[in-house]
């Protein structure tokens, strides 16, 4: 069922730790070595001091590089670096046989190498730089002559190359098939809260539907009541959808097209509105909204018209409307303590600004724009 | 006055209600020569009987009303469209814009003057309901800077947030001071423009979904 993502190794959560793990087994690898190659000197005396105290330097190099680099995923596992450390593993794996030296000195080295090796690949690679670090083992060991048991020891590094290599890459098979099953989950959850939402919705517009078509049932022979039937039922269908559209919990236009039902309601209007946008409704938006209920009860009331256009753009930052009726009109010239002039009086209250616009038989048109 | 006369007139609606409400509105100047209720038969029959103007719903059988536009126009260039809808889907807009339709009504304000919106179209005006305005001016908000498509013009914004706003042509011809001819042009010029941004809305949002596009 789950689908593995496909996400890069370093991107994985648990990289981090595959990165300290890396780092740790260098340093102490590191630290292994430089413990034998102290004892040389006094414990080897025909061993070549130069060649010994230069491969500790080139390990030194090495491990610190490893520590830098393992800031940078992306490094730690590019393809140069590995092979950069395996020529580094090789040369200190073979500066025993160089320096003449009696005891092997490289310590821990190699092996950190192969965990490097498991870090940036996965483990079939793991095992080739094992093999590697064995054969060539088992090669000094043939050169110097020190005997065929301690150059079957060096099979550590296959034991080790399977080990490493299987538990990093079943680390990062489990933590994928860990955030597939996590994104699976995530989408059965969204998927079942869209189906709740749908079933709601189609809940609420079935009652609503239904409770008008009874009532339409019941008033058949009745025009005017029919006609206002199935206007409020348009009213509430698209009011239901609004509020399920919007993604305010309390939102401006589901408001204003809640103060246009009520208008139509008492006043027996049809208000026509194109609403754009929406925002969230606060005390200063819910104000504007009062200067709209007014002007649209205006048109409603003195228009003499019944049908009233609204249009609105709603914006967090702004909300503009315009009321306009083709109803009778008035004279601005003749208006000096009127209706539209309490409109103004209120709209600056609320740091509105009204414009309203008449002419006698010609209708009317009053702009409000709230840009706080 | 003969048949022959009348502007030929074919129907595609899927609701037998509706069908019925714009017959009765049609009936009188026009000739109905047909009418279909899916994608399929409709885009038979109107290379069939090539009618000089095509109403037609948006969500029918089998598609949409797009469709019906897209192939008919592969082989008859010059049938017009008028499309009536019940949608207040911006997406629905977005479709019949893309295809090149000559105007869009919302059905809720057909009425009476069905058979003027009717003629309007003939003559090669645009005619567009208030509904469908104030969606043209959410697909004009929603062209981003970096699609390279041109927003509208000060006087398309003017001319189209004027019939947002109820105006009828003629008022917007006199509230801006130009004739109604001039109003035309404009709402030809914008349907030419949102058009253009509608398909490139509508690829994006296929993109976004994986769908591949096929664009002919």
């Amino acid at each position: 069922m789950a689908q593995a993502p496909n996400i890069p190794n370093h991107d994985l959560p648990v990289d981090r730790t595959l990165r300290r793990f890396v780092v740790m087994m260098r340093v102490m690898c590191w630290v292994w070595m430089a413990l034998l190659v102290a004892f040389v000197p006094s414990t080897d005396p025909g061993a070549n001091l130069i060649v010994t105290f230069g491969a500790m330097l080139l390990a030194t190099v090495g491990m610190g590089a490893t520590i830098w680099v393992a800031q940078h995923p992306r490094v730690l596992s590019s393809t140069w670096f590995v092979v950069s450390d395996a020529a580094v593993a090789l040369i200190v794996a073979s500066s025993t046989t160089l320096a003449g030296a009696e005891d092997l000195f490289h310590g821990g080295y190699p092996i950190s190498t192969i965990i490097v090796t498991a870090y940036a690949f996965n483990l079939r690679f793991a095992m080739v730089t094992a093999l590697t670090l064995a054969f060539h083992q088992i090669g000094v060991h043939i050169i110097d002559e020190r005997g065929v048991v301690p150059a079957l020891g060096s099979s550590v590094f296959i034991v080790l190359g399977i080990s490493v290599g299987w538990v990093f890459d079943n680390l990062r098979t489990q933590e994928r098939a860990r955030i597939a099953a996590e994104d699976e989950l995530q989408q059965i959850r969204a998927a079942q809260i869209r189906h709740e939402e749908r079933s709601e919705l189609a809940n609420r517009l079935h009652d609503s539907v239904v409770q008008t078509l009874t009532a339409l049932r019941q008033d058949a022979g009745n025009p005017d009541r029919v006609r206002y039937l199935a206007r409020r039922q348009e009213r509430q269908m698209r009011q239901t959808i609004t509020e399920f559209r919007s993604p305010f919990a309390r939102s401006v236009r589901a408001r204003l097209e809640h103060i246009c039902d009520d208008i139509e309601d008492v006043h027996r209007v049809e208000i026509d509105s194109v609403l754009r946008g929406d925002a969230s409704l606060n005390d200063d938006s819910e104000a504007v909204l009062g200067l709209a209920r007014e002007a649209l009860v205006n048109a409603a009331k003195h228009s003499g018209v019944d049908t009233v256009d609204l249009y609105g753009e709603l914006d967090d930052g702004c909300i503009h409307v315009f009321v306009r009726d083709r109803g009778r009109g008035f004279d601005p010239a003749a208006v000096v303590d009127g209706q539209e002039h309490e409109l103004v009086k209120r709209a600056s209250a609320v740091e509105a600004s009204v414009n309203v616009s008449s002419q006698a038989g010609e209708g009317t048109e009053v702009e409000i724009l709230w840009e706080p | 006055m003969g048949a022959v006369t009348k502007p030929r007139i074919f129907i595609v609606e899927d609701e037998a209600l509706s069908r019925a409400g714009v017959l009765h509105f049609l009936a009188e100047g026009f000739d109905v020569v047909g009418e279909a209720d899916n994608v399929t038969d409709s885009v038979a029959m109107i290379r069939n009987l090539i009618p000089d103007l095509v109403l037609l719903d948006l969500r029918i059988k089998g598609g949409s009303g797009a469709d019906v536009i897209t192939q008919v126009r592969e082989t008859h260039a010059g049938i017009k469209f008028l499309a009536l809808t019940v949608s207040t889907n911006r997406r629905d807009v977005e479709r019949l814009l893309s295809v090149g339709v000559d105007g869009y009504l919302t059905k809720g304000v057909i009425g009476a003057d069905l058979p003027d919106r009717v003629t309007e179209t003939l003559n090669g005006g645009r005619p567009i309901s208030k509904q469908v305005a104030g969606f043209v001016l959410d697909i004009d908000a929603d062209i981003t800077d970096e699609s390279g498509i041109d927003h509208l013009t000060g006087r398309q914004h003017e001319v189209a947030r004027l019939i947002a706003r109820g105006y009828t042509y003629r008022e917007v011809a006199c509230a801006l001071d130009i004739s109604v001819k001039t109003v035309e042009k404009h709402i030809t010029l914008i349907f030419d423009k949102l058009g253009v941004a509608s398909r490139h809305q509508l690829s994006a949002l296929a993109y976004e979904q994986g769908l591949v596009e096929t664009d002919p």
